[in-house]
């Protein structure tokens, strides 16, 4: 699983019918410091519905698939979950 | 996913039986301001999408969970041509106006 922030939302029309779930964030991905890693992206977003700034977990790759469920939907990455605190061992 | 911009088509005269039928576009990657980030891929396209066009690309196995591209030799997928984008409460891109960072920049 990847940090990321929120940075805005895409919409897609037409789109293909297997992709039902609708909400489509752009993730730019960060470390646990919220350091910028590498380029954004977009995901769907299921369950958060997350605002802009808002820092989430995504998964990509075929992980996607699995966090969206049966029937499988043709997305290689989603948001998971909103981090509510990041605490490093020791701090 | 990934942002791209179709630049053109891919055409294989000879390939993989799977892929007959399937019409392969050739798509430059941009960041969500349009910027092309000097990327470019090839990807199988069952929605229409043209040169111009920009488009949500899905990679790797999740390209073949749809009805048409199941069991098919395909990475990348048009899953969605892109309507809008709004970064941080602005439009990014709307497809009647296309990106407003390059709007800005063909006027200075």
């Amino acid at each position: 699983m990847n940090l990321g922030v929120v940075h805005g939302v895409v919409v897609a029309d037409p789109r293909v019918p297997e992709l039902s779930e609708r909400r489509l964030v752009v993730v730019q991905p960060v470390d646990e410091s919220g350091v910028e890693q590498g380029r954004p992206l977009v995901a769907l977003d299921p369950v958060v519905s997350a605002s802009d700034g808002a820092l989430v977990w995504f998964v990509n790759g075929s992980d996607a698939t699995e966090a969206l469920g049966e029937p499988f939907q043709p997305a290689d990455a989603a948001v998971v979950g909103l981090v509510s605190s990041i605490r490093k061992a020791g701090a | 996913m990934i942002i791209g911009r179709v630049i053109g088509r891919a055409v294989a005269t000879r390939k993989d039986e799977k892929l007959l039928g399937t019409k392969l576009l050739l798509a430059e990657e941009v960041a969500p301001d349009g910027a092309a980030t000097g990327d470019l891929h090839v990807v199988a396209d069952h929605l229409g999408a043209g040169s111009g066009d920009v488009v949500l690309i899905s990679q790797g196995s999740a390209a073949r969970f749809t009805g048409v591209t199941k069991e098919r030799p395909i990475d990348a997928l048009v899953v969605g041509i892109v309507e809008t984008i709004r970064i941080d409460g602005a439009d990014a891109f709307t497809k009647a106006s296309g990106f407003a960072a390059r709007r800005k920049r063909a006027r200075t």
